[in-house]
């Protein structure tokens, strides 16, 4: 295993963010760890960093005990935070050089002509960091944490604030650091289509206690047999007879959003003719299979 | 331990990078001692120090190199709020660098920021008619002092900056100790000369302690400063950089 956390707990005075969490990341593998804010995950990912220390429980990475053998652990890790933290003052180059030496990486500069490639950065090396798109700080940042060549990668958020295009591009970059070097990857987001695309496995992870965790196609299928009815309606909940049927209920500005279970396609056309006949008035309407935000919100019932 | 020089290497390349320290440091010791000191020697054309009459400029001169290293010294611990602030803090404990060699690395950086302030103030002095006893042994001393001025000020400015997190109370705390501790030394009067309430403030004031070694060897021509002033600087630069190291080092939370 590449990752192993065994009884992980984190407590900030009396509130508990983590909460007695266990999984483990088969190496070379991509691990979605997902949750809505304040859910837990970058508590997580500092814990498994050696930047926090746990309350209890403890973890392996890469073979190595957090807490008995940190230094190794941050020998064998590249880290990329939520948001970009080189000196935005040094240019692209000036800030890889510095970490490829505090990393003492061995022929740096040719390490760092390999990390620009990969992350197709050549042309902006000479940048400042404050002069980037958001799209190429990430970029950056995730060079930076390459550069040690690590054997677990964690990445808080890689691709939130970018625009779909930029997000696609961190997609492949991931997938392409995986495939060529096997590196073990641990992803949190709170994209599900992000982490339905990349993951191998999943945890969901809400209010610090892991909920579920499984291959993504198992946990839809978990949900499966199932259609999924998702209406926004501006009628008031009273009207809902249906509610042994509700998944979740978003209120927003004037409307309700539900989204409510039926057993196989007939049924959901059943439960539609049902909701008409009640007097629901039905502004949007979308019927479908399940998928993983389904399972999401399943098991954290507020997103 | 290379790991310090790279800290100290960053630090560095950031400091000359800004076009802040281009002005500051050009600027600075140019107020202070071009408008400052050149006016009042109109009104204090002479001062009495160690048994010596020295015009003013030269008197202050002393003052302004040590105010720079000081000013500069409180601002060392800059980098350490910013790194602290945008998080870069983070990144740094995250690699293999030990907690030592990034309190190393950012004491050197404070000594040598320090260092090149207070020498920028003595040269400009110098160019506007400071008399001063040079020689080698003043050289090597005067510059042993300065080191010692310029730790233990780098040493403040990082127990300043260690635990503060947000620009307002960086602010705050720096109007708060910069002025009152400057114009309550003997950096720009000789203690002598202040008021009773001053005087004594000044007597505590480890300015003032700094401000009057490095008279003792460039005004006074001293290879050793007096020993009470030496001693009390000597005393508060041990205090000062083990409190920094200690501060510093807490602050830097990790496994």
């Amino acid at each position: 295993m590449s990752i192993s956390a065994r009884g992980l707990t984190k407590s900030f005075g009396k509130t508990e963010a983590v909460k007695n969490v266990s999984f483990d990341v088969q190496e070379g593998a991509i691990f979605g760890f997902l949750g809505p804010n304040g859910a837990g995950k970058t508590t997580t990912i500092k814990m498994l960093s050696t930047l926090l220390k746990p309350t209890s429980g403890t973890a392996f990475v890469a073979g190595f005990d957090i807490l008995r053998e940190s230094d190794r652990v941050r020998r064998l890790i590249g880290l990329v935070p939520q948001r970009p933290l080189m000196d935005s003052e040094l240019t692209v180059i000036q800030n890889l050089r510095f970490y490829s030496k505090i990393y003492q990486v061995k022929y740096r500069e040719r390490r760092i002509s390999e990390v620009l490639d990969i992350m197709g950065m050549g042309d902006h090396k000479a940048k400042k960091m404050w002069q980037l798109s958001e799209g190429y700080k990430k970029r950056a940042e995730v060079a930076r944490s390459l550069l040690n060549e690590p054997r677990v990668l964690f990445l808080d958020e890689p691709t939130t604030g970018l625009d779909p295009i930029a997000r696609r591009t961190v997609w492949d970059i991931i997938r392409k650091i995986v495939r060529d070097h096997g590196t073990t990857i641990f992803l949190t987001t709170h994209y599900m289509e992000e982490a339905e695309e990349l993951s191998d496995t999943v945890a969901i992870i809400d209010n610090g206690k892991i909920k579920t965790s499984g291959d993504p196609s198992m946990l839809i299928d978990s949900i499966q047999g199932e259609w999924v009815l998702k209406i926004i309606t501006q009628n008031p909940p009273e009207l809902m007879t249906c509610t042994s049927r509700i998944i979740s209920e978003k209120r927003m500005e004037d409307d309700t959003e539900y989204r409510l279970r039926a057993a196989n396609r007939e049924d959901a056309v059943k439960t539609l003719a049902n909701l008409f006949g009640d007097g629901i008035s039905i502004k949007n309407l979308e019927i479908r299979r399940p998928n993983l935000e389904d399972v999401f919100i399943q098991y954290v019932k507020e997103l | 331990m290379r790991a310090a020089l790279y800290i100290w290497q960053r630090d560095m390349l950031l400091w000359f990078g800004g076009a802040f320290f281009l002005t500051v440091f050009s600027i600075e010791p140019m107020v202070y001692l071009g408008l400052y000191a050149l006016s009042m020697q109109g009104l204090v054309p002479y001062v009495e120090y160690g048994g010596k009459l020295v015009t003013y400029v030269t008197f202050i001169t002393i003052g302004v190199t040590v105010t720079n290293a000081y000013l500069s010294g409180t601002h060392a611990g800059f980098q350490i709020f910013i790194d602290n602030l945008m998080g870069t803090s983070e990144l740094l404990l995250a690699s293999p660098l030990k907690k030592y060699e990034l309190v190393l690395g950012r004491l050197l950086s404070a000594l040598s920021k320090t260092l090149l302030m207070g020498l920028s103030a003595l040269f400009m002095g110098i160019l506007i008619g400071a008399q001063l006893m040079i020689s080698l042994a003043s050289l090597f001393s005067g510059l042993f002092i300065l080191c010692l001025c310029s730790l233990s000020f780098g040493a403040l400015g990082i127990i300043i900056c260690a635990r503060i997190k947000s620009s307002r109370v960086y602010n705050l705390v720096m109007n708060t100790i910069q002025l009152p501790t400057m114009f309550s030394s003997s950096a720009f009067y000789p203690k002598t000369a202040l008021p009773h309430v001053l005087r004594v403030l000044a007597s505590l004031n480890p300015l003032s302690y700094a401000a009057d070694s490095l008279r003792d060897i460039l005004i006074v021509g001293r290879f050793i400063p007096d020993i009470q002033n030496f001693s009390i600087l000597v005393s508060f630069s041990l205090i000062a950089l083990l409190l920094a190291s200690w501060l510093y080092s807490n602050v830097l939370t990790r496994l």
